[in-house]
């Protein structure tokens, strides 16, 4: 897992960097751009899931309560 | 007139403090982005929300000759105590960390970001968070990085990781290194079903990875493509952290002492005779700021606050003890501080020429303290010979409580069972004779008949 995960970091880094914003006194070349894009997109994918997910789940929940009633 | 030594970082501004005025110089370079700020309400709306600091901006009154080149002044408010992440419990650290994060998101949601994530720009007062750096909410710009992740990886992140799923308390780690732990550190901690984890790839082992590729290419850097990071993807980021901390929790390790406050040698009478005492002495006095040290749960840090103190810092070396303080505080929204302290390696002024940071006696001015069973742990544990100890304790107010445990109280003879006693002088009399040596005792009883001696002095200037 360590040398598959490392492999994937890797393949992220080798790929692509940008500096950041014009406005931040961080030194922008200690954070990785594409890192943060890519784990972005697996975030939008876990956090909204969730959300439509728990919606889905409420749908189906009020429409089981309408059917007791 | 001198800038406070930790506000130094960020160019745009400084701090300083001025006849008892904490004062925030903003130069030209930083302008632009507080006005932007300012015009837009955010500000405002933030300190409202209790989110930041109040500012006031602030003009005349010679602030002109204090330092020169300021485009702008603000006056904020002072804060009773300024803490730092090394001495936050696991609640302080994390209620900082959720802060910091919601902030964050609040802001993005008005077209606003933060320049840094540095955890040194939380503040509490009472056990409630509050954000002071005014200068590093930027505009922000659609596509750009988060350019604090490093920063709030090694600050809050880590620690926290560290503390939760290892259970190492990250203090020593956390003081001796200013800006945090590393992800690259840490990540050699970090077995395969830790890296498991979404967060832990994304948050702490990719950024190590990064940082060790960086390093290794050193000057041969190639030029990369272009990235942009849609404002979505930021906030989906943002907000997967914040679930990932609010989730975590520490082991439950039963510590020395955490049913000292239930279960201890004190019966009822003795442990209502304290509360009394300590009652009158605060009354008496009055104070703004209390030290408590040696807090434990906060017990008599409360009778001290319904007796009249303002606000209270409350010491201790236990943690567990100082997580029930902080729940208690929480709570009850009470203007009560727990920190972790260890009384005879307290924190040092550090950092960059050892003034970045404050130690410990010169953060703030007490008015009083108390220190209840505390000071057998340092003449008997800890070797510290008496008069040092009560010295100690007197330097840090002006007025305070100290319970004296003579050689025959259960408790010392339990710090003595395994240990010959080589302290012929720690006796009640020698006790006695240091105070006075140093002030006058306004007030003394016996905790019960045979119980221990509790004085209230007044200290010589």
């Amino acid at each position: 897992m360590k040398i598959l995960s490392n492999a994937l970091f890797a393949i992220i880094i080798f790929g692509i960097l940008t500096p950041t914003p014009a406005h931040a006194y961080l030194d922008g070349a200690t954070v990785s751009m594409a890192l943060q894009a890519l784990t972005g997109a697996v975030a939008s994918i876990l956090v909204f899931g969730k959300i439509y997910w728990s919606r889905l789940k409420g749908i189906f929940s009020r429409s089981k309560t309408s059917e007791q009633d | 007139m001198t800038f406070e030594g930790g506000s130094f970082r960020d160019p745009s501004g400084r701090v300083l403090r001025h006849d008892k005025r904490i004062l925030r110089a903003i130069f030209d370079g930083g302008l632009a982005q507080f006005r932007a700020a300012k015009d837009s309400g955010v500000l405002d709306e933030m300190i409202e929300g209790g989110w930041l600091l109040p500012a006031d901006i602030v003009s005349g009154d010679g602030l002109g000759d204090l330092a020169p080149g300021v485009a702008q002044w603000l006056e904020h408010p002072v804060l009773d105590y300024i803490s730092y992440p090394y001495e936050w419990c696991f609640s302080g650290l994390k209620a900082a960390a959720l802060h910091h994060l919601d902030f964050h998101m609040a802001l993005l949601a008005r077209n606003f970001t933060l320049s840094d994530a540095t955890a040194y720009n939380i503040q509490f007062r009472g056990t409630k968070p509050v954000f002071i750096d005014h200068l590093s909410i930027i505009p922000y710009e659609e596509g750009s990085a988060w350019a604090g992740q490093r920063q709030f990886g090694m600050q809050f992140l880590n620690p926290l990781y560290l503390w939760a799923k290892k259970g190492i308390a990250p203090h020593a780690w956390y003081r001796g290194a200013l800006e945090g732990i590393a992800p690259e550190d840490l990540a050699k901690l970090l077995g395969w079903k830790d890296r498991l984890s979404f967060t832990v790839l994304a948050h702490i082992v990719g950024p190590a990875a990064f940082e060790r590729d960086r390093v290794a290419e050193g000057l041969n850097g190639k030029t990369r493509r272009e990235v942009k990071l849609p404002k979505q993807r930021l906030v989906a980021l943002l907000t997967s952290l914040r679930d990932y901390i609010a989730g975590l929790a520490l082991p439950t390790e039963k510590t020395v002492w955490d049913d000292y406050a239930e279960n201890n040698s004190y019966d009822d009478a003795r442990r209502a005779a304290k509360h009394e005492f300590i009652a009158s002495a605060v009354n008496g006095t009055n104070p703004r700021l209390l030290y408590d040290i040696g807090c434990n749960s906060g017990e008599f840090s409360r009778t001290a606050l319904a007796a009249g103190a303002q606000s209270v810092v409350g010491f201790d070396f236990d943690l567990g003890a100082l997580e029930r303080a902080f729940a208690h505080s929480d709570k009850a929204g009470a203007p009560m501080l727990p920190l972790w302290l260890d009384a005879t390696n307290p924190s040092p002024a550090q950092g960059w020429a050892g003034a970045e940071r404050r130690g410990l006696s010169e953060r703030a001015d007490a008015d009083m303290m108390l220190a209840l069973a505390l000071i057998h742990h340092l003449a008997i544990a800890k070797n510290v010979p008496l008069d040092m100890a009560v010295d100690w304790l007197m330097k840090l107010a002006p007025s305070g409580v100290i319970e004296f445990p003579s050689k025959s109280d259960p408790m010392v003879q339990q710090l003595l069972r395994h240990r010959p006693d080589i302290f012929p002088d720690y006796t009640e009399d020698a006790f006695v004779h240091h105070v006075e040596a140093r002030g006058r005792i306004v007030r003394q009883t016996r905790l019960a008949e045979t119980g221990r001696l509790i004085v209230a002095y007044e200290r010589r200037s």
